[in-house]
């Protein structure tokens, strides 16, 4: 029966639904921190493509400019290769992984504990902090009155203010839902992501102190150079590849709906890593004050951190014994399976590139960068698409089967990354060589463009991919028919 | 709405080959640290930009010159440049210089002395005891051997 709207008395009209200013609804906050990770992840990558065309053409594309402002007085901004790569591995760590690890974190967690995230608002205060405070360092690393000179988490200290009020948040809303489901024994990838957000935390606070120290109390430039190196090394190994790790193992028997093959094995590779990772990181302590066999023990920190891996993949795979066939088709399983793929060779390049000789040859080129970015852009992002792929569904209560631009999204990311790092790779050994032979620097320049032209492309290809996921996660939302799924809804009783 | 199921475990135990794998690994990690137990670190704040542009990269740019320059540095002073046979160390030098025979210059010179004294064209040194010491300044530019010393000074 049609109703005229006009006619309605005012009891006969529904009850206005109240929206709170922060969503409180289960997910949202993880849902929040997966989109604004996947917008990063297009800056990232175009961010990425600059600084490799910035490398082929030097004096070209660099721009420095000084602006005489009111109040300030005079303010530069330097656009040029060096601050360029330092934007793209800060937007890359700082907005699209750890955005995404954030949304694993806040996602898999109550599903893993029975109990609904305890302070979703809490949560959602981390997301806006996080997301603040790194566009805020990205723009510092520009002004070269307030950048540092690392790769990695030099921002000014206000921005280290809001990303470390950011992690605290996430670190309450995760400890107080592990601790409220009172497991005795919790899942391995809680364990995986309690150690990594713990660790980041104190290894992104190691940092912000020196910060202050260099400011506020002249600290030696030498130690602060020590800090920041081990904090950038920590935040790969404990954050980045722990939260990698813990994701894999929730997302691959999730998605083949097998159990998980060995809890030992999983168990076992998660002690190794929580030791072997701080080891690791003591590697970058790399300087004449710091005695030579300390830093050759965290090389071979490095080295080992294979084993931890290697078991991971192994229990992985026996995971997806009988259901194989889910590989043939882009999908959560597919993508998880080129994760652990990048995840071994990334490991392995790592181990080898720890090797003294090997340091010799490569130290200062493109090497670091391409290893890097196979363990960043290979391992971690395909793990946080695999993660998407079946979150994302759950996330939006959409019903969602796909759509061609999954397909793209694989494949332009996979084929990006297998370009721009072993280009990358190929460019730093060349680059080596010849330095080490004394060649001139016109040389070195004409070999290394047609490395450089194959990563620009395969950046350019990455962040094509970031805009394929962007895109998958709005018609997802828009078109897709809503579904319901089952998610827990159980807020722990008082004193419990 | 329904709580999902926790993720089960198949099994518990670990296997052997797990337990032999990592033993090994920690085996070959234990003999490469036993075989690389000495050396000496670079210094962190002359470290090569790791953008790969090689931009405030002094080493770098510095071991080029002194590959170019005839006879190298490295041919006489070492590989490491910590000195050979009669060829004197060239580390330490950030505070002046460490070589007797060029105390004076340094005392006389203390912010160019090492250039005056690779380039060895000028009359501040002439009648030092050159040792064999080629006139650089022949062939590198006052530029070039800036480099080479502001590298020098990074090495302790």
């Amino acid at each position: 029966m049609a109703v005229n709207p006009k006619k309605l008395r005012p009891y006969d009209q529904p009850p206005r639904v109240s929206r709170p200013l922060i969503p409180s609804r289960p997910d949202s906050a993880a849902t929040g921190f997966l989109v604004l990770g996947a917008l990063w992840l297009v800056v990232a990558a175009g961010l990425g493509a600059i600084w490799v065309l910035m490398l082929m053409f030097p004096d070209q594309l660099h721009f420095a400019m000084e602006f005489d402002l009111p109040v300030i007085g005079k303010l530069g901004v330097d656009f040029g290769a060096d601050t360029v790569s330092s934007g793209f591995m800060n937007a890359l760590v700082f907005g699209w992984l750890s955005n995404a690890a954030f949304a694993a974190i806040l996602f898999i967690t109550p599903r893993l504990t029975g109990v609904r995230l305890i302070g979703e608002p809490v949560a959602w205060l981390g997301m806006a902090a996080w997301n603040l405070g790194a566009a805020a360092g990205l723009a510092g690393l520009y002004i070269p009155q307030i950048a540092g000179k690392g790769m990695l988490a030099e921002f000014p200290l206000p921005a280290d203010g809001l990303m470390l009020l950011a992690m605290l948040s996430v670190n309450a809303a995760f400890w107080r839902t592990v601790l409220a489901a009172r497991q005795r024994m919790p899942y391995v990838s809680i364990w995986f992501f309690g150690l990594a957000l713990l660790a980041s935390m104190g290894a992104y606070a190691l940092g912000a102190a020196a910060q202050a120290g260099a400011t506020f109390i002249n600290l030696d430039d030498t130690i602060v150079a020590l800090i920041y190196a081990f904090v950038a090394r920590a935040l790969a190994t404990y954050w980045i590849l722990g939260v990698t790790l813990g994701t894999l193992y929730y997302v691959v028997p999730r998605a083949t709906l097998n159990g998980l093959a060995s809890g030992g094995l999983a168990f076992t590779s998660w002690l190794l890593w929580a030791g072997l990772a701080g080891l690791s990181a003591i590697g970058a302590l790399v300087d004449p004050s710091v005695p030579f066999v300390v830093t050759q023990l965290g090389n071979v920190g490095t080295m080992l951190l294979v084993a931890p891996v290697f078991l991971t993949v192994a229990t992985l795979g026996m995971t997806l014994r009988g259901r194989w066939s889910l590989m043939l088709s882009t999908g959560a399983v597919s993508l998880a399976v080129i994760a652990m793929a990048f995840l071994v060779g990334s490991t392995l390049l790592e181990a080898i590139g720890a090797l003294r000789s090997v340091q010799g040859l490569v130290r200062g080129t493109e090497w670091a960068a391409g290893a890097s970015l196979l363990g960043t852009l290979g391992a971690a992002t395909f793990a946080f698409y695999a993660f998407a792929e079946h979150a994302a569904p759950r996330m939006f209560r959409r019903d969602w089967a796909g759509t061609p631009l999954t397909d793209a999204q694989l494949w332009a990311t996979f084929a990006g990354t297998a370009m721009a790092a072993l280009a990358l790779i190929g460019a730093g050994i060349a680059h080596g060589a010849m330095m080490a032979q004394g060649a001139p620097g016109d040389q070195v320049s004409g070999t290394l463009i047609w490395f450089r032209m194959v990563a620009a492309g395969g950046l350019g290809l990455v962040s094509l991919g970031g805009v394929c996921l962007v895109g998958t996660l709005f018609l997802m939302y828009t078109t897709a028919r809503r579904a319901e799924y089952a998610m827990v809804d159980a807020v722990p009783a008082a004193g419990q | 709405m329904t709580v999902p199921t926790p993720i089960e475990v198949q099994s518990r135990s670990l296997p052997g080959w797990a337990i032999g794998l990592t033993v090994l690994v920690f085996l070959v990690g234990g003999v490469y640290l036993a075989g690389n137990l000495t050396g000496e670190n670079p210094p962190i704040l002359a470290a090569p930009s790791a953008s790969g542009s090689g931009a405030p990269n002094i080493e770098q740019a510095a071991r080029q010159i002194i590959a170019k320059a005839q006879p190298p540095c490295t041919a006489c002073h070492g590989e490491d440049l910590a000195g050979q046979g009669n060829f004197p160390t060239l580390h330490g030098i950030a505070e002046g210089a460490v070589m007797d025979n060029l105390k004076q210059l340094s005392a006389d010179h203390p912010d160019n002395w090492a250039n005056l004294w690779i380039d060895g064209t000028g009359p501040e040194v002439k009648g030092i005891d050159r040792g064999g010491m080629p006139q650089f300044g022949q062939q590198l530019t006052p530029d070039e051997i800036a480099t080479i010393v502001d590298y020098l000074k990074t090495l302790p």
